[in-house]
């Protein structure tokens, strides 16, 4: 038994604690982010009683959350209905293992953290099949599916975008990517439509916002969680709201430069720059508030405009994007220029000329369809 | 995709606002002089009198079930006149005995049954429900008057003003009133003097038309009370049923 | 982590997991759990896969077993009406053909590994780099490479076809 070994060991199980409390505490603040932000846009003030501004109200929550009674319906699969949730969170917390949080500072240094990343991602999909199943209920299990449906389609523009960052920064490495970034070229600004890609990808796969029908209370109860209350229930909230925040993490480390930002050199701890912890915090959160404003503004779409959406719009644009940007990035002279150049005029053409072809299409089918007099 | 951005605008806009919502109890908003959110008895200020009725309606429609009415109120209804009418016959009923109540009570009180239930149990007792009776049914249950009428007026079998002492029931169901049913009320109208639901003014005879009975191979048929049916009916054997009733009432005064 | 170094405790315990859950994929009788314990025996190759220092492998180890193939073979479950295995399944009438057959396999395979030259010790595998084996695709195997996305191509175009409703 080597010391070795031990201490790879302890250091495993602390990274894994340190993962769970970073995934519990993101999520608790999310929540009261949100409750928070919702009332800020909807004209009125969120919880504000809890604590200074109403920040304990998701640990009181959570507390009311654990009280309640341990029950499952008595024809589920006891040991699968525990299993989901648990499951659940498995994503969220293992996506920090590759994220760079500041300058010098990554759990591992995997140099393939983007399909790392993408693996990860497509977990979650499996624990939500078995929650949907382990309930017992024929409309648990079909909003399982649908959801699972969803999920697996959004992968897939996810990944196409994430290929062309892969192609842009020359690596699959975080670390690289987030310094392929510097000097404040972030891929944002150099690869706008991309990010538009990515950033609609991440958000059907957060199940939230205009993509949230699997768990949209007024339709479906609850979906795949039906059956599920107290911390169970607890569990897949929690994953959702986490989510978000690990989610932005990514989205800040592809796309907004990661931890740069400016006097990244000022506070340094035992090696640890404290400063682009803080640039990094800030940028994962302004994500967070674009989120909680996305699902509030837009209506939610329904189950065939979803997968409809993914598959017909998201997918080609991203094989396209790919292509075009492998063509820059080959045969272009000045393949950074050519490649910001392209991608802007990617992005206005998308934006633009969206609703006109979907009004033209949405004619098209209209006139179609017989008219029964 | 531009309309989502149309609409992320309009939404942002609302973070600079002013909120709409305040830190109550700290902060209230200041309601206008005639606003009816507040609970509170408004004095008359020529009379110096409270403007309430005890109409109960509040504690029927409260959505949270905090108001309880308790009165004794000296005055009548405001003038509608069906309401001065029933208040007038209430008044002139004789005072029932809320002893016999007590009973029906403490039914409650072991069961807890629906109000229905109680409402039959008072209309067996007294014949029909008399005002004071439901008032005390309110105090004892807790539930409110008004709802307690609404149950009572819902509903064809409870009677809140006191019944003839023969109640005639026509039926109306459909093989009697093919058989001529209407023809027998009418009859049965014209001889008493009084119309379908009322009673006559010396409290002998209730008129009222009832749905199928049952015995439909015997249409047109006519109940009297609750155990003596006639079947065959016509509208001269109408006119004879109510001289044979009056003829009983003579001999069992 | 000591991988690479191929540490015997931690294979023990990996193969061990492995072999647990593979048992159990057959053993369970309700088909859902034998599902689940695939998807443990899946990552416990994973895992063996790091051990090897093969992170890429395993990474897509993951992606490609535990999130599609498993995640297909639930849809096909739930989708799908089952019945409980009973307790007597394993030692049916088929076991006297099965049982030979499978003894004949495991003989096979254990002079195969015995008798190859395969390096065996676990020593540092061939961690070949993204860029060599992008290389690869696209140079020296891309015939294969693309009659691979032929089949699967078809295999989507089947599936459109086999899940449209009838129009007339």
């Amino acid at each position: 038994m080597s010391w070795d070994l031990v201490l790879a060991v302890v250091r495993l199980i602390v990274a894994v604690l340190i993962a769970y409390a970073i995934v519990f505490v993101a999520a608790l603040v999310n929540i009261v982010f949100e409750r928070r932000v919702l009332g800020f846009l909807q004209d009125r003030l969120g919880p504000n009683r809890t604590g200074w501004q109403g920040i304990l109200q998701s640990v009181a929550d959570a507390f009311k959350m654990m009280g309640k009674e341990d029950f499952a319906p008595t024809a589920a699969d006891k040991t699968m209905f525990t299993l989901a949730p648990i499951m659940v969170m498995i994503g969220a917390v293992a996506i920090q293992v590759v994220i760079p949080y500041t300058k010098g500072w990554t759990d591992q240094n995997l140099n393939v953290g983007l399909i790392y990343i993408v693996a990860i991602t497509s977990f979650t999909v499996l624990s939500i099949l078995l929650g949907g199943w382990a309930s017992h209920n024929k409309y648990s299990l079909v909003g399982a599916l649908r959801t699972a449906a969803q999920m697996v389609s959004y992968e897939l523009p996810m990944i196409l975008a994430l290929l062309v960052v892969a192609m842009a920064a020359g690596s699959l490495s975080l670390n690289a990517v987030v310094a392929a970034q510097g000097s404040y070229r972030w891929f944002v600004f150099t690869m706008p439509f991309t990010f538009l890609l990515f950033f609609i990808a991440s958000v059907a796969e957060l199940n939230r916002g205009p993509f949230d029908l699997p768990e949209s209370e007024s339709e479906l109860v609850a979906g795949y969680g039906t059956e599920y209350s107290g911390m169970r229930f607890g569990m897949f909230f929690l994953n959702e709201y986490a989510g978000m925040t690990i989610m932005s993490m990514v989205t800040v480390t592809l796309f907004l430069g990661g931890w740069q930002g400016p006097f990244a050199n000022a506070l340094v701890i035992h090696g640890v720059a404290l400063v682009p912890l803080v640039w990094f915090l800030v940028k994962v959160y302004a994500l967070v508030f674009v989120l909680v404003w996305i699902r509030l503004s837009v209506p939610r779409l329904q189950v065939d405009q979803l997968m409809g959406f993914a598959w017909k719009v998201l997918i080609p644009l991203g094989l396209v994007n790919i292509l075009a940007t492998a063509a820059v990035l080959l045969w272009a002279p000045h393949w950074k220029l050519a490649m910001a150049v392209y991608s802007w005029l990617a992005l206005i053409a998308f934006v633009g000329l969206f609703d006109t072809l979907l009004r033209w299409r949405l004619k098209r089918q209209r006139r179609r369809v017989a008219v029964l007099t | 995709m531009l309309g989502i951005f149309k609409a992320m605008r309009v939404t942002l806009g609302h973070l600079p606002r002013r909120k709409i919502t305040v830190q109550y109890p700290e902060q209230r908003e200041h309601l206008p002089e005639r606003s009816r959110g507040l609970f509170r008895v408004v004095i008359d200020p020529a009379t110096d009198d409270p403007r309430c009725r005890a109409c109960t309606l509040c504690e029927t429609n409260c959505p949270v079930q905090v108001i309880r009415v308790n009165y004794e109120s000296r005055y009548r209804l405001p003038a509608v006149n069906e309401a001065r009418i029933q208040r007038v016959r209430a008044d002139s009923q004789p005072r029932p005995d809320l002893e016999l109540l007590a009973p029906v009570i403490d039914h409650y009180r072991e069961t807890a049954p629906g109000m229905m239930a109680v409402l039959r149990n008072t209309q067996e007792i007294y014949g029909y429900l008399p005002r004071p009776a439901l008032q005390e049914i309110s105090v004892e249950t807790g539930v409110s008057l008004s709802q307690i009428y609404g149950v009572a007026s819902f509903d064809d079998q409870f009677r809140l003003s006191p019944a003839g002492r023969f109640v005639i029931s026509v039926c109306h169901g459909t093989a009697c009133h093919v058989a001529g049913a209407p023809l027998i009320s009418a009859a049965f109208a014209d001889e008493l003097g009084v119309e379908a639901g009322q009673t006559t003014k010396d409290r002998l005879f209730t008129l009222q038309t009832a749905g199928c009975l049952g015995p439909c191979a015997l249409a047109p048929v006519v109940r009297v009370g609750d155990d003596e049916t006639h079947g065959r009916m016509t509208p001269d054997g109408a006119r004879a049923l109510v001289a044979e009733l009056r003829h009983r009432a003579q001999v069992d005064r | 982590m000591p991988h690479g170094d191929f540490h015997p405790v931690l294979f023990v315990i990996v193969a061990v997991w492995v072999l647990v859950c593979g048992v159990g994929v057959v053993a369970f009788r309700n088909i859902v759990h034998s599902a689940m314990a695939m998807v443990a025996c899946f990552l416990g190759v994973a895992a063996v896969f790091v051990l090897l220092d093969a992170g890429l492998l395993a990474i897509i180890q993951i992606l490609l077993y535990v999130g599609a193939i498993s995640v297909v073979v639930l849809f096909a479950i739930m989708l799908t009406e089952q019945q409980h295995a009973k307790l007597g399944f394993f030692f049916n009438r088929q076991a006297i053909f099965a049982l030979p057959l499978t003894v004949a396999a495991a003989v096979v395979i254990t002079v195969i590994l015995v008798t190859s030259k395969m390096p065996l010790n676990g020593s540092r595998s061939h961690n070949v780099s993204l860029v060599a084996i992008a290389g690869g695709l696209f140079n020296r195997y891309v015939f294969p490479f693309e009659l691979v996305s032929f089949v699967l191509l078809a295999a989507m175009i089947g599936a459109i076809v086999l899940a449209r409703k009838e129009d007339d």
